[in-house]
């Protein structure tokens, strides 16, 4: 008899624990669910606000002005490029996490797909502030802004006069210059050829007004080439980024000279010869076999080239 | 006798438990009809910020700038429209620009602009995805070459950019 009664007050609590359990961790389950959901919601909510901002740089023909990003939390980016994807423009994605109280990075949000900008950063930088400026690239004409994100110290040893200018009128912050390698913290950017930098950016163009115009960038115990603005976008992004984004740029950069073709034969109308249409298409096939930075050097050479061939043109008549 | 009672505590205690799981269900059902309403508004806005933010400084872009700030170059613009390659390129479901002498036309009516017609037209119909969508506006001003007495110059006028952004399905 008391054997009896003992099974059915066993069977009682074993119904409530094994239900009330289950109702219980589903419940917990849900709530982690919604909290995770809700995480990473916020968090493309911010990548996509981030994009949105990035949208306004775009600049004219001056450089734009440069912005300050602050977080409460300290907050990871991380970009990736495919000049593959979108053609011919191909495409960047931006997602973003932030650490949590505990110190742990929460899930990152979703992919922000970007695709008429050109971000040049690190593949994942991390910090409470960032600092993003944009600088127009010509070749001759414009072919996009380079948007460059930033969070590290940044000491510039020995800057040429022309770069330390531009860099102060954008007020930017975590960045030096110095003189002395003794007294320049952070990652070093030398334009001298010196042992102790992580990044060394060597001049190339002796014939140039300044040597800086064109050359190459050594950082992770690689080469980069750039022109023109390209300095800046080289300096503070990673080198895959920096060489795919090249090539977006190039793809884009064609696209636009089918368009000053096309525009050539406009004004052909109103009595403009520009003259420069064999010569475009020259520069389109050196633009496409580009395969790396290494072959900017000729681009260089060629895109002088139009910029003398516009100048000739007829005021009322300029491409470009 | 105590087998029967035991019977009906089970059966008081399984009434209970699926009234309760019902309960929690629509508590559930309730906050994701909730959230999810919260993250298509959001969704919404974003897009409609993205698309203000690119809006505005359109005519700065490569492809139309006339080498001034916020100025189109219809020379230029004339030679993208419906170029498919640019579908994707900005976040807009659909753009067209809009020539000052049409400000107060309808849009049906307008004079569409191709290579045949410009400068005798009225709106660039860069391209459209004909989905859903909300349309922003915004000014720009909007040059291309002219001649007069055999000189060549830059006629400029004020023009309206309308770019769409998807609408969320409800």
């Amino acid at each position: 008899m008391q054997s009896k009664k003992a099974i059915e007050m066993s069977f009682n609590w074993i119904f409530v624990i094994i239900v009330g359990g289950f109702i219980l961790f589903l419940a917990i389950y849900m709530a982690g669910k919604f909290m995770k959901t809700g995480g990473t919601g916020i968090q493309t909510q911010t990548a996509f606000e981030l994009v949105s901002l990035l949208n306004s740089f775009e600049t004219g023909l001056a450089s734009g002005k440069s912005q300050q990003l602050e977080f409460k939390k300290e907050a990871q980016i991380y970009l990736e490029c495919d000049e593959l994807s979108n053609k011919p423009f191909g495409k960047q994605t931006i997602k973003m996490s932030e650490k949590s109280f505990s110190g742990k990075i929460s899930e990152t949000g979703e992919e922000v797909p970007i695709r008429n900008l050109y971000i040049f950063s690190e593949e994942e930088i991390s910090g409470n502030k960032f600092y993003i400026f944009p600088k127009p690239f010509f070749m001759p004409f414009k072919v996009s802004d380079l948007t460059i994100i930033y969070s590290k110290n940044y000491c510039f040893y020995k800057a040429p006069d022309e770069i330390k200018r531009e860099i102060q009128d954008l007020n930017l912050g975590n960045i030096i210059f110095a003189d002395n390698l003794k007294n320049c913290p952070g990652t070093r950017v030398c334009f001298e050829s010196s042992v102790n930098c992580e990044i060394k950016v060597t001049g190339l163009c002796n014939e140039c007004k300044d040597k800086y115009d064109h050359g190459k960038i050594e950082k992770d115990n690689r080469e980069i080439y750039y022109f023109g603005n390209l300095i800046y976008a080289g300096i503070f992004s990673s080198n895959a980024v920096y060489e795919c984004n090249l090539k977006r740029i190039m793809n884009r950069f064609k696209e636009l000279s089918l368009i000053y073709i096309d525009k050539e034969k406009i004004i052909a109308r109103k009595g403009c010869n520009a003259n420069i249409e064999a010569s475009l298409y020259g520069i389109m096939n050196i633009a496409d076999a580009l395969d790396s930075s290494a072959s900017l050097e000729l681009l260089y050479r060629g895109i002088e080239n139009i910029e003398l061939i516009n100048k000739r043109i007829e005021e009322g008549c300029k491409l470009f | 006798m105590k087998n029967k009672k035991s019977q009906l505590k089970i059966q008081e205690m399984s009434f209970m438990l699926v009234a309760l799981v019902l309960f929690f269900a629509i508590i559930v059902i309730f906050a994701f009809a909730i959230i999810y309403s919260n993250i298509q508004k959001t969704a919404s806005s974003v897009k409609e910020e993205r698309t203000f933010s690119s809006i505005n400084v359109l005519a700065n872009s490569p492809e139309f700038n006339c080498g001034k700030t916020n100025c189109i170059d219809g020379d230029k613009l004339i030679n993208i429209l419906g170029e498919k390659q640019y579908f994707n390129f900005w976040e807009f479901s659909s753009l067209k620009i809009i020539r000052y002498s049409a400000f107060n036309s309808s849009e049906d009516k307008m004079i569409k602009c191709s290579l045949d017609n410009y400068p005798e037209c009225e709106i660039f119909e860069v391209y459209d995805k004909k989905i859903p969508e909300r349309k922003i506006s915004s000014f720009a001003v909007l040059c291309f070459k002219e001649q007069e007495n055999g000189e060549v110059y830059d006629k400029c006028e004020i023009a309206k950019i309308i770019a769409g952004t998807e609408k969320q399905e409800k």
